[in-house]
């Protein structure tokens, strides 16, 4: 313990807040590129703050491009993919894995499966290896894929348990429909998973074995040249995969399915009687990230719904009392992504918290107040002092500026516009993105409870649907 | 890697101050713990502490009702509040300048709270937190069970009888002068760790928090139970009903409170037997045999008492009893046979490489700073019980599994499908 300082001799002035100090000097992490001789387009950046390796790579298979009638593949030959390797049985990869303490997962998206590791330096070596083992000689084992089914079949039974996956994938039904994967859960459904074969499995994987459409993103001390020779064990094996024809196809967007126009606001329930919440997601199609509005609408949302202090949970958490919390956001994406607004409200609030959510989109349309404006400059701006602290913090970072097809200087590019933008332009903008008439709303509770208060709401009576999303027939 | 750094002191009002600096760190951490929680609710009173921390978030004298959030979020920080047992922990995360701010923000609440409280604010954060209640306890599947089983495995006069949350009706009788009361007797200096980490000068950095909080007067008379080795020796078995497809069994036993010799050994045993996918019962529920969907196991330290706990989501057409008794039986067998050497050195490598990422960043190592000195009485006792976890050894994993899964009769909890009545419980 060391000695007290003297009592102070004067109270402090507690009226107002404090001045700050001057601002820490910070730098966006500076992102290097590259790519392998086989054509792995490699994006790194350095940190200091732990001697380890986080890497990413990711392989063209994402859910888009699941056949039809095999939804669900993606996410299914991701789990076969943990499912042991030529060489090693499953357990034997997982516990070569904890034994070096590396942490490895695998991920699926609409575009892409991500093989995430994160493993000290002195270990990565032996790491990646295993990592090419994995991608290049996987076990696809019949009495796995029985197992990983029979594990999946589990997962449809109990996936209407849970309001907020319920929400998910109804939402998702309404937004993309039935003709492309994207509009169903990614586990699929009991009949794709039924149709669904090893064979299926095998041809998915070896369809995305094209290192010129793969992406590596990876964050360690040494930056991308050390990253290049990580990964030149796995590039000495991947001779015979030069497909030429493959080059052309790149990791871009496979197709691009457009979401289904709306018109007027409708409201959809999917019954869950005696529900204490309803679930609610309220929203419409939006832009993609590569549109021009998509950073400029990213930064209003803050005032919006994007932090505590936003309009909606101002008014119906810290005013109402009808939530535990609510956002928003403009998802963005390589394809139209939404403008949602999601939320869980008590039972007996269900219309109530609705009226109040379309009354919020319907004021936000004159554009944020010039307080709301300072602040989200300031928050955004201040915060990117902290914001890449870590190593993790670095990889997403880069990871989104890669996905997403962003400057590298984004933060800076979209602080840019929030300094410039006019009263009018914000206006404008607002008109042509944030469109409180056109609204899909979902709304997964008890309808009994819940029915009469919504049609009151002058969007007619709430249209019901199942778990999927799917119109119940009356 | 080397221990955390960090400086500590007491102010002449009791307040604990522990100081981590960083250097180059663009940021600073403020993390403020509290030592009241749950288990000093009284009866009647349950979710009492927990609302009683979203209420510091309404304002204090000098400061709005919104403010803090505000505030903290305009200077580009973060911040959040939860409410455990034993503890309250209040944190913010600033661009390395807005130091002052926070300790502002947090001096304010620490000493001049009670002026900017009313009804209308206790009203509705009660609203937010029986939202809260209900979209995590009643609405999120199995969740339910987390009710149930702290009710069978403590008696109930047991401070961790009752979960944080609290019941709606509790809730609902909380009045105004419960909150001047429960403020007037635990948000006192003397009963409060205050955590600096990140880029500053501990000298002036002292000098602040002297300024800020040095007028703040101490409380005193800080009753709490003791810690208290609880063994049980019924069997409890409850049934819950639940809106959900699959059965899900939880097994629970009591065990010591934190910083016990046995901790680090009932740590890894609960890798041992789940923190990863070819875990003893990871590997033989869902990949030898499907029995289930999903298993997990986790150990809970509490200043008083502690909780080794399993649960297990059956797979299809899986029965809990079933599944109950295969659990048993691998427990049983595991006893018997004893471990591999491997297998535990491969556990603890896996907890070595978890335990330098989860402080890989100023805020974690602060948060583990201010905890530990509340609960542990010793800053750096978190590090120390890490340590101890590399010396633990396959035997002491044995023993521990020995005299507190087998030796001892469990609670077990079903959560089993609305209306299907699997009832043996």
């Amino acid at each position: 313990m060391s000695k007290r300082p003297a009592p102070a001799v004067n109270k402090p002035d507690r009226s107002t807040p404090p001045a700050a100090g001057p601002a820490p000097t910070w730098e966006l992490p500076q992102l290097e590129r590259g790519r392998t001789a086989s054509g792995i387009r490699v994006a790194a950046t350095k940190s200091d703050a732990t001697p380890e390796l986080l890497l990413e790579l990711s392989l063209p298979s994402g859910r888009v491009r699941e056949p039809l009638a095999r939804e669900g593949l993606a996410t299914l030959t991701a789990l076969m993919l943990q499912e042991g390797t030529r060489a090693l049985n499953t357990v034997e990869v997982i516990d070569a894995f904890d034994f070096l303490g590396a942490r490895f997962e695998i991920r699926c998206d609409d575009d892409e499966t991500t093989l995430h590791l994160r493993v000290l330096e002195a270990k990565a070596a032996r790491a990646l290896e295993l990592l090419a083992d994995i991608v290049l000689t996987p076990r696809f084992g019949p009495r796995e894929f029985e197992r990983v089914r029979e594990q999946r079949r589990a997962s449809l039974r109990s996936r209407a348990d849970d309001a907020n996956a319920v929400a998910h994938d109804v939402w998702a039904r309404l937004y993309w429909g039935r003709s492309t994967s994207l509009g169903s859960a990614s586990i699929g459904d009991a009949e794709s998973l039924k149709a669904t074969t090893l064979d299926d499995v095998l041809a998915f994987h070896v369809a995305a074995l094209r290192p010129r459409a793969w992406r590596c993103n990876a964050v360690c001390r040494g930056g991308l040249e050390q990253t290049l020779e990580w990964l030149a064990p796995l590039e000495a094996r991947l001779g015979g995969l030069d497909d030429p024809r493959a080059a052309n196809q790149g990791s871009g967007i496979w197709n691009v399915p457009t979401p289904l126009a709306r018109g007027r606001t409708r409201i959809h329930i999917a019954d869950r009687p005696g529900a204490p919440q309803s679930e609610l997601r309220v929203g419409h199609p939006s832009v993609p990230s590569s549109h021009p509005a998509w950073l400029p609408l990213t930064a209003l949302n803050q005032a919006l719904g994007g932090v505590f202090t936003s309009r909606l949970n101002l008014n119906l958490r810290e005013n109402k009392g009808y939530t535990y919390g609510i956002r928003s956001s403009f998802e963005g994406g390589r394809r139209p992504g939404a403008f949602q607004v999601a939320t869980s409200v008590h039972t007996t609030s269900t219309a109530d918290a609705l009226r109040e959510i379309e009354r919020e989109l319907e004021g936000f349309l004159a554009g944020p107040t010039p307080t709301e404006i300072a602040f989200v400059r300031s928050a955004l701006e201040q915060s990117l002092a902290r914001q890449f602290e870590t190593p993790q913090a670095r990889l997403n970072f880069l990871g989104g500026v890669e996905r997403l097809g962003l400057r590298d200087d984004y933060p800076l590019q979209r602080l840019d516009w929030l300094a410039k933008a006019s009263g009018d332009e914000i206006a404008a903008l607002l008109a042509e993105h944030l469109r409180p008439q056109e609204l899909t709303v979902v709304v997964v509770g008890d309808h009994a409870a819940t029915q009469r208060g919504l049609a009151e709401l002058g969007h007619g009576a709430p249209v019901r649907v199942d778990a999927s999303g799917d119109e119940l027939k009356r | 890697m080397d221990p955390i750094p960090f400086e500590q002191h007491v102010l002449d009002n009791g307040l604990r101050v522990l100081l981590h600096p960083t250097g180059g760190a663009a940021v600073v951490s403020l993390h403020l713990c509290y030592h009241v929680g749950s288990a000093c609710e009284a009866p009647g009173k349950t979710g009492f502490a927990h609302l009683f921390e979203h209420l510091l978030f309404q304002g204090s004298q000098h400061v709005a009702s919104d403010g803090h959030f505000r505030l903290i979020t305009q200077a580009g920080g973060t911040l959040n509040g939860n409410t455990s047992f034993d503890r309250t922990l209040y944190y913010e995360t600033l661009p390395a300048n807005q130091l002052e701010l926070a300790l502002w923000l947090e001096s304010d609440r620490m000493g001049f709270f009670l002026p900017a409280m009313d009804q209308r604010k206790l009203d509705n954060q009660r609203d937010v937190v029986r939202n809260e209640k209900r979209q995590n306890y009643e609405l999120k599947p199995y969740a339910k069970a987390h009710e149930v089983l702290a009710a069978a495995l403590f008696p109930s006069a047991h401070p961790y009888s009752h979960l944080p949350i609290g019941s709606h009706e509790d809730l609902e009788s909380a009045s105004l002068a419960d909150v001047s009361g429960f403020f007037e007797r635990w948000y006192r200096p003397d009963n409060a760790t205050l955590a600096l980490g990140g880029a500053f000068d501990p000298a002036q950095a002292l000098e602040r928090v002297q300024h800020w909080f040095g007028e703040i007067p101490r409380g005193g008379g800080f009753s709490r139970a003791p810690a208290q080795l609880h063994r049980a020796t019924v069997e409890q078995r409850r049934t819950v009903e639940d809106n959900v497809q699959l059965p899900q069994v939880t097994l629970a036993w009591p065990t010591p409170h934190l910083g016990h010799p046995d901790e680090a050994a009932l740590d890894l045993l609960a890798m041992v037997l789940s923190a990863s996918r070819s875990s003893i019962l990871d590997r033989a529920l869902t990949i030898d045999e499907v029995l289930a969907k999903s298993v997990s196991c986790g150990p809970f330290h509490g200043e008083l008492a502690g909780r080794f706990q399993i649960t297990a989501t059956a797979a299809n057409g899986v029965a809990p009893d079933r599944l109950e008794l295969r659990i048993r039986e691998l427990l049983a067998a595991t006893e018997r046979e004893g471990l591999a050497p491997e297998t535990v050195e491969r556990m603890r490598n896996r907890a070595e490489a978890e335990f330098v990422q989860r402080l890989d960043n100023v805020s974690n190592r602060t948060s583990a700073l201010a905890l530990s000195d509340v609960l542990r009485g010793d800053p750096a006792g978190f590090w120390r019980a890490f340590e101890a976890l590399r010396a633990t050894g396959v035997e002491d994993v044995r023993r521990v599994l020995r005299r507190y899964v087998i030796e001892q009769p469990p609670a077990v909890v079903w959560v089993v499908p609305a209306g299907s009545g699997a009832a043996r419980g």
